[in-house]
C-alpha cells in the first residue's frame, strides 16, 4: 500500500447541496475521478435539470460557489425532463455526459454550460407488421474508462449504444434485454459488463462484431459471455478495480462475488461469494484501495454497509446517516473516491451529500454477540467467544511485534450457566476439574482485527489472515449432568471386561455408552462383538481359560491383607470410593507419566499463562521420577519383538480348531487385527484412552492368551498406563485395581511396583530390631499373629483399614475421620502428628 | 367474488378493440369473429410437458383460482384457447397446449395462423421433476418454428414452474442449469434467441411478476409511454414507487423506471387483495366491480410506508408506494394522481382512437 494515499481524517462532513427538502428522488451525482491532486474532490451534483459543481476540500468541506446551472438544448429549448443518468469524463474535466428522462443523451461542456451534441436514444421497434419509435427510460451511461471520446449508454428497451461523441450518432448497438447497469472493465477499456433486468449479466467486447439476428434486423452483437447473476434481476454491476475479472453483482436480496472466467462458455461456477443483504442493494461501489472491500446501501436504510469480502456474514463497518435527521429516507448514491480516500454519499431525497471519515464507521463487531454456542449430535459443546477489551485500546500487532500480552487473558461471561464450570488446563485431566480439550478457532470470522476501531485499511491488508487469537472453539462432552468426569466415573464402573461371554461384554459396554450418549463409541463396541464373538461360540477354550482366569483372579482380591496405597497426597482419600467396592483392593500403582500426545488435548502455546495450569504440571514432573522404572519395563517389553503388534493372530486357537474352519479364519484376522488396531487408535486420538483400554481387556482373554505377552506394543502400554493413571486421578481404586490385574502382564508387573505395607501395630516399634517384617497379611500380623484392631474402638477391623505410614496406627475409615476432625495427634497416643488427608 | 363469467357484461369488456369492433361488439362464442380477433390480439401460448402446470397458470391467474384447487385439475388434453380481455392491456387470446403430444408435429391442424403476430410463447418446466425431456422439447419447438420462419415476432419465455419445492439454493441452480442447457443446445441447432427465464410458482406471487414481464413484452409500444407517465407522477410527489396494476389479475401493467422488488410486489398485491375484500363488503350486488373510479385507499405499515392505490379505469389501479411525510401534501398527490388518470385517458384515446374511457 502507497504511504502517500491520504485518508480523510476530518470530521464528517455533512451538507445540504440544494435547499430543498424533498426532491422526490431526482437527485443524480458525478464525480470526477481524474483528479491527481489529493486534496480535493470535485462532484457534480444534478436535480432535475440544474446542476451544481462542487468542490470539496479537506479542512473547509464543500463549497460550491453558490451558482446552479440548468441544461439545456443547443437549439435553445429548454431541456426541462430531469436528469436520468450522469457520468463525468474521467479524462477531461470539463466534460460530462447526461441522460435525460426524455431519452436526450447530452454531451455537455461544464465550462462554458453549453451542450457540445446531443442525440435522441431511440430504438425503432419493428412488431405486429408495424414499426413505431419505442424510447424507454435511459436507465445508465458511463464513458470509457480509457478513451475519453467513447460513451456507452442503455435503456429499458433491449438495446446498448455505444457512442464515439466526436459522431453525431451512436455507431454500434448491443441488444439486450432492459439494461439496468452498464460497467466499463478498468483493466480492459474493450470490454464491458451489462447488468440486466432479466437475470443475466452479459459481458461484451467492443472489438467483436459478429452479426446477430434481433428481431428481423441484422445488428452487430458481440455477446461474449453471458451468466445468470440472480434469481431475479440484477440491479447493479461493478468490476473490482484491483482485482482483474472480478465482478460483483447485486440483485434482490444478495450481493454475489464473481471471477468471470472466459475459458468457458457460459461458466457455471464462477461465482465466489455470496453476500446476504437485507434489502436489494440499489448501489455498490468497490473500494479503490482494499481490494476485499464493497460498499453496499440498500434501499430504505440509513446504512451504508462496508463488507469485507472474505468474511461475508457481518458488514466490517457501517456508516449511519445522522439518525436525527427525520426526513424522508432517499437512495444514497455512494461514490468512494481513491485520492483523497473516502466515501461519498448523496441522498437522492433531500440532497443531503455527506462524507464519511473513517471514525465515524461503526464497527458491527461491537454490536456482535462475543460469544455464541452450538451443539453437535454428539452431545458436543463448540463455544466461541472473543475476548473484548474493557476500553478501546489501539491496536497491538500480536504477530509482527510478538507479544503475548492477550494471551490466556480470556474473559468468558461466567454467568453464563452454560459456561461457568468451563476450566481449562494444559493437559487436561484432574481428578476434580472436568477434562476439557480445546482447539483455536481457524476459520472463525470474528478475529481480533475487528476489535479495535482506529486501524487503517493497509493494516488489514497487510495481515490478511491474522490467526484469530481471541476466539475460540472448545468443545467439551456434555452428559446429562454437563461433566466429563462423571461420564469418565460412570463407564469405569460400568464397563465390564470379564465374566461375561466377548459377546455379552460388548453388548454390555455398548449399552452403558449408550446410556451416556456416546454413540461412536456404542457402535465401536457393537463392531467388537461382530468382529470376534462369532469365533467365541466356537471356542469353548477359552471360556474355559476365563474361568480359571477368574477364579484365579478371585483368590488375589480376596486376599485383603495386601491392602496397599500410594504416597500421592491426593490418594488418601480412598475411602470416599468404598462405597463402590466390589473387591478389597489389592494393590495400587503409582501414578505414570501421562504421554501427552495421545490425550491430544495439547493446548496451544499462548494457553502457558494460565496460572491453574502449574499444579498438574509440577505434579506431574515429581512423579516421574517414580514411573522411571515402569518405563524402563515398558521400554524392554517390547524391544525384543517391536514388529509384532498386539493383534497379530499367529498361534491363535489353532490347537482346537478344525483345519477347515482355519483357513477361513486365517483370512479374517488379518483384516480384524488391523480393523481393531485403527478402531483403538482413532479412539485414543479422540482422548478415549478409557474405552480402548477397556476394549484390549475385553479382547484380551482372546489375544493374550495364547501370545507371547511381550508382544503388547509400547503403544497399547502407554495406553494402560495412562487410562489406570486416570482411574487414580478420579480415586477409582477397585476398578484400577480390576484393570490391572485383568491387564496383560507388561502391566501386571506394576502390581508388584510402589507397594506400601500395612504394619502391625504392635510389631512395628520393634521392626527395625527383629528383623522380620510385621507386615499384616489379610489383617494378621506376619510376626505376631495379632489382629490388626482399629485404634479407636479397638475391634478387629474386616474391611477397610487406614492407617498412617509414620506410626503404623489405624483403623476403621470412619473412625479415623471422625477422630481427625477434631484431633491432630494420633489416636492411638503415640503422639505422631499423623496427617490425614 | 369476481365470477370471470361476468366478463362478458361488465363495463370493463369495452376494452380496447379496433373501432368496428367496439362499435358493435361480437358475441365471444362466435367463432368466425374470434378468428379476427385472434389476428389483432396478442397470444400467449403455453407449451410443457404434461401435468407441468400450464393449466394451473391459466387458472390462477386469470381465473383467479386458488392455488390450492390447481392440483385437482385434469391434465388438457386438446388445444384449449381463451379470450382474456381484462382491459386495454391485459388482453390476450391464451392457448393451452396439451402436453401429451407435441403439438406442433401433429399435422391435422394447421397453427401457423397462431404464430401470426404478436404472441408470446411460454414453455412450462416443471422443476422437481426431471427435465431434460422438457428441455428437448423446448429446443425442438424452437429449432421447427424456426424452420418455418415464424419465430421472429415471438418472445420466447421459459417458466421454471413449481419452485416452491425448492430451497434459495435449489433455485439458483436450477435457473443456472436450466439457463445453461438451452441456451447451450440453441446455439448449437444455431438458433439465437433471448430466451427470458422465470422462477414461477402459482403459491406465490412470483407467478404474477412472470406474466406481468410477459405482457408487457406485448405492449412495448404503450410501455414507454406509460413508464415517463408514472416517472412523471412519481417525482413531484416524492413518492418511492409507483406501479399500474390491473386489478383483475394482479400483473403490473407498468412500473417507474426503477425496478420493482419482489418483496414490494407481493405487498400491492396483498394491498389489492385487501382492498377488494373490504369493499366488497359495502358493494351493492348490482355493481360488478369493487373498484370504481372514486376507489381510493391508503395503508399505513408500521416502517413508515404508505400504500396509496387510486382506482384509473379500465380495471387499473395506480399504486403508489411512498413515505408517511410526503403524506402532508396528499392535496398534491390526489392532484397530481387526477392529472395522472387524465394523461392516460388521453394515451388511450390516441392510441385506439374510440370514445373516451370513464
Amino acid at each position: 500500500m502507497e504511504k502517500s494515499l491520504r485518508f480523510w481524517n476530518e470530521e464528517k462532513i455533512q451538507k445540504n447541496i440544494f435547499n430543498d427538502s424533498q426532491s422526490g428522488n431526482m437527485i443524480k451525482l458525478a464525480v470526477w475521478t481524474g483528479s491527481k491532486s489529493t486534496t480535493e474532490i470535485r462532484a457534480c451534483v444534478i436535480k432535475r435539470h440544474i446542476y451544481k459543481i462542487l468542490t470539496i476540500k479537506d479542512k473547509e468541506g464543500v463549497s460550491d460557489n453558490n451558482k446552479s446551472y440548468q441544461f439545456k438544448l443547443p437549439d435553445g429549448e429548454d431541456a426541462i425532463f430531469p436528469t436520468q443518468t450522469v457520468d463525468w469524463n474521467p479524462e477531461h474535466i470539463d466534460q460530462i455526459a447526461v441522460g435525460l428522462a426524455n431519452n436526450y443523451v447530452l454531451h455537455w461542456n461544464l465550462t462554458t454550460a453549453k451542450c457540445i451534441r446531443f442525440h435522441k436514444a431511440t430504438c425503432e421497434n419493428k412488431s405486429s407488421g408495424h414499426s413505431f419509435t419505442s424510447s424507454r427510460t435511459l436507465t445508465c451511461i458511463q464513458w470509457s474508462p480509457k478513451n475519453p471520446n467513447l460513451l456507452i449508454y442503455g435503456t429499458k428497451d433491449p438495446f446498448i449504444n455505444v457512442w464515439d461523441v466526436r459522431e453525431p450518432a451512436p455507431d454500434q448497438t448491443y441488444a439486450n434485454d432492459g439494461v439496468l447497469d452498464i460497467k466499463f472493465d478498468p483493466h480492459d477499456e474493450n470490454q464491458f459488463a451489462v447488468a440486466s433486468e432479466n437475470h443475466d449479466v452479459t459481458i461484451y467486447d467492443l472489438r467483436n462484431t459478429s452479426t446477430e439476428k434481433i428481431r428481423s434486423e441484422k445488428k452487430p452483437v458481440s455477446k461474449k459471455f453471458k451468466f445468470s447473476a440472480h434469481e431475479n434481476r440484477t440491479l447493479k454491476c461493478e468490476w473490482n478495480p484491483k482485482i482483474r475479472n472480478q465482478l460483483a453483482t447485486s440483485g434482490q436480496t444478495n450481493i454475489k462475488i464473481w471471477a468471470v472466467d472466459y475459458s468457458k462458455e457460459y461458466h457455471l461456477h464462477n461465482e465466489m461469494t455470496l453476500i446476504t443483504t437485507r434489502n436489494s442493494a440499489y448501489s455498490i461501489k468497490w473500494s479503490p484501495v482494499c481490494e476485499y472491500l464493497l460498499a453496499s446501501h440498500s434501499h430504505s436504510s440509513r446504512y451504508v454497509e462496508i463488507w469485507d469480502i472474505r468474511r461475508r456474514f457481518k458488514p466490517y463497518r457501517h456508516f449511519r446517516e445522522d439518525p436525527t435527521n427525520k426526513s424522508k429516507l432517499g437512495r444514497l448514491l455512494l461514490h468512494w473516491h481513491e485520492s483523497p480516500h473516502a466515501l461519498l454519499t448523496l441522498n437522492t431525497n433531500n440532497a443531503d451529500l455527506s462524507m464519511h471519515a473513517r471514525r465515524d464507521a461503526i464497527n458491527m463487531e461491537n454490536f456482535a454477540p462475543s460469544c455464541a454456542i452450538s451443539c453437535s449430535p454428539y452431545d458436543e459443546m463448540s463455544f466461541v467467544t472473543a475476548y473484548k477489551p474493557s476500553k478501546r485500546q489501539p491496536r497491538i500487532r500480536t504477530k509482527s511485534e510478538g507479544t503475548k500480552d492477550n494471551t490466556g487473558s480470556v474473559h468468558f461471561p461466567v454467568e453464563n450457566s452454560l459456561v461457568d464450570r468451563l476450566t481449562f488446563r494444559k493437559g487436561g485431566l484432574s481428578s476434580e476439574q472436568p477434562s476439557v480439550s480445546f482447539s483455536p478457532v481457524t476459520a472463525s470470522y470474528v478475529s481480533e482485527e475487528y476489535s479495535s476501531g482506529n486501524e487503517s485499511h493497509e493494516q488489514i491488508t497487510a495481515i490478511p489472515d491474522t490467526a484469530p487469537d481471541r476466539s475460540f472453539i472448545f468443545t467439551r462432552p456434555i452428559s446429562s449432568k454437563e461433566d466429563y468426569s462423571f461420564k469418565f466415573r460412570y463407564l469405569a464402573k460400568n464397563y465390564k471386561f470379564s465374566g461375561l461371554s466377548l459377546e455379552e461384554l460388548c453388548h454390555h459396554n455398548a449399552k452403558i455408552a449408550e446410556s451416556q450418549a456416546l454413540l461412536h463409541v456404542a457402535s465401536n463396541w457393537r463392531l467388537l462383538s461382530v468382529l470376534f464373538a462369532s469365533e467365541e461360540v466356537t471356542m469353548p477354550f477359552y471360556e474355559e481359560e476365563n474361568q480359571k482366569r477368574n477364579k484365579r483372579s478371585g483368590t488375589v482380591y480376596s486376599d485383603r491383607g495386601t491392602i496397599l496405597t500410594s504416597e500421592s497426597p491426593e490418594s488418601a482419600e480412598q475411602e470416599s470410593d468404598s462405597d463402590h467396592m466390589e473387591y478389597p483392593r489389592p494393590s495400587y500403582v503409582s501414578e505414570e507419566e501421562l504421554s501427552d500426545e495421545e490425550y491430544n488435548i495439547e493446548p496451544p502455546d499462548s494457553y502457558q499463562n494460565w496460572d491453574m495450569l502449574d499444579e498438574p504440571f509440577t505434579q506431574q514432573a515429581a512423579l516421574n521420577t517414580e514411573s522411571t522404572e515402569c518405563e524402563e519395563l515398558s521400554d524392554r517389553s517390547s524391544q525384543p519383538d517391536p514388529d509384532q503388534g498386539l493383534y497379530s493372530f499367529d498361534n491363535f486357537h489353532q490347537d482346537t480348531m478344525a483345519s477347515v474352519r482355519h483357513s477361513r479364519t486365517e483370512l479374517m484376522k488379518i483384516n480384524m487385527g488391523a480393523l481393531t488396531r485403527d478402531m483403538l487408535e482413532d479412539l485414543v486420538n479422540e482422548g478415549d484412552v478409557q474405552t480402548a483400554c477397556t476394549m484390549l481387556l475385553v479382547l484380551e482373554k482372546k489375544l493374550t492368551k495364547t501370545i507371547d505377552p511381550m508382544s503388547l506394543g509400547d503403544l497399547e502400554i502407554n495406553w494402560f498406563h495412562s487410562y489406570i493413571d486416570l482411574l487414580s486421578r478420579f480415586q477409582l481404586w477397585s476398578v484400577q485395581a480390576a484393570v490391572v490385574a485383568q491387564a496383560p502382564d507388561p502391566i501386571k508387573v506394576l502390581n508388584t511396583k510402589n507397594v506400601i505395607t500395612a504394619m502391625c501395630t504392635k510389631c512395628s516399634t520393634n521392626d527395625k530390631v527383629g528383623g522380620k517384617r510385621a507386615v499384616l497379611h489379610s489383617g494378621l500380623c506376619s510376626r505376631c499373629g495379632i489382629v490388626a484392631v482399629c485404634s479407636l474402638c479397638r475391634i478387629a477391623v474386616k474391611g477397610l483399614y487406614i492407617w498412617c505410614q509414620g506410626c503404623c496406627h489405624g483403623g476403621h475409615p470412619h473412625h479415623m475421620r471422625q477422630w481427625f476432625e477434631n484431633n491432630r495427634l494420633c489416636p492411638a497416643a503415640c503422639g505422631h502428628a499423623c496427617q490425614f488427608s | 367474488m369476481y365470477v370471470d363469467d361476468d366478463d362478458d357484461q361488465i363495463p370493463n369488456s369495452y376494452s380496447q378493440r379496433p373501432i368496428t369492433q367496439a362499435i358493435n361488439p361480437p358475441p365471444l362464442d362466435d367463432p368466425e369473429v374470434e378468428e379476427d380477433i385472434n389476428d389483432v390480439k396478442p397470444k400467449i401460448l403455453l407449451f410443457g410437458l404434461r401435468r407441468s402446470g400450464k393449466t394451473s397458470i391459466r387458472k390462477v391467474v386469470f381465473h383467479k383460482m386458488s392455488a390450492n384447487e390447481t392440483i385437482f385439475l385434469e391434465s388438457t388434453t386438446k388445444l384449449e384457447h381463451e379470450d382474456v380481455s381484462k382491459n386495454c392491456f391485459i388482453d390476450y387470446v391464451i392457448y393451452d397446449f396439451p402436453g401429451q403430444a407435441d403439438a406442433l408435429e401433429d399435422s391435422a391442424i394447421d397453427y401457423s395462423h397462431i404464430f401470426d403476430g404478436k404472441c408470446a410463447l411460454i414453455f412450462v418446466i416443471d422443476v422437481l421433476e426431471e427435465y431434460k425431456e422438457a428441455l428437448d422439447k423446448i429446443v425442438n419447438t424452437l429449432v421447427g418454428l424456426d424452420n418455418k420462419g415464424m419465430l421472429e415476432n415471438i418472445e420466447v419465455f421459459v417458466f421454471i414452474h413449481k419452485v416452491d419445492g425448492l430451497s434459495d439454493d435449489q433455485r439458483a441452480e436450477a435457473l443456472k442449469d436450466i439457463n445453461f442447457r438451452v441456451n447451450d443446445e440453441l446455439s448449437e441447432a444455431g438458433i439465437s434467441i433471448n430466451l427470458k427465464t422465470q422462477l414461477t410458482s402459482v403459491y406465490d406471487y412470483s407467478i404474477f411478476e412472470a406474466l406481468s414481464i410477459v405482457g408487457q413484452k406485448l405492449i412495448p409500444e404503450l410501455l414507454s409511454t406509460f413508464e415517463s407517465l408514472l416517472n412523471a407522477l412519481k417525482e413531484p410527489c416524492g413518492m418511492d414507487r409507483v406501479l399500474l396494476f390491473d386489478v383483475a389479475t394482479k400483473c403490473y401493467i407498468a412500473t417507474d423506471t426503477e425496478s420493482v422488488p419482489t418483496n414490494k410486489y407481493e405487498m400491492c398485491c396483498d394491498m389489492l387483495d385487501l382492498v377488494a375484500d373490504v369493499s366488497n363488503i359495502y358493494t351493492t350486488p348490482e355493481s360488478f366491480s369493487f373498484y370504481d373510479s372514486k376507489s381510493f385507499s391508503s395503508v399505513h405499515l408500521d416502517n413508515g410506508t404508505v400504500i396509496l392505490t387510486k382506482y384509473i379505469c379500465n380495471n387499473l389501479t395506480l399504486v403508489c408506494l411512498l413515505q408517511e411525510s410526503c403524506l402532508t401534501e396528499l392535496g398534491l398527490i390526489e392532484y397530481n394522481i387526477a392529472k395522472f388518470s387524465q394523461g392516460m385517458d388521453d394515451v388511450l384515446k390516441s392510441h385506439f382512437k374510440r370514445r373516451p374511457v370513464k
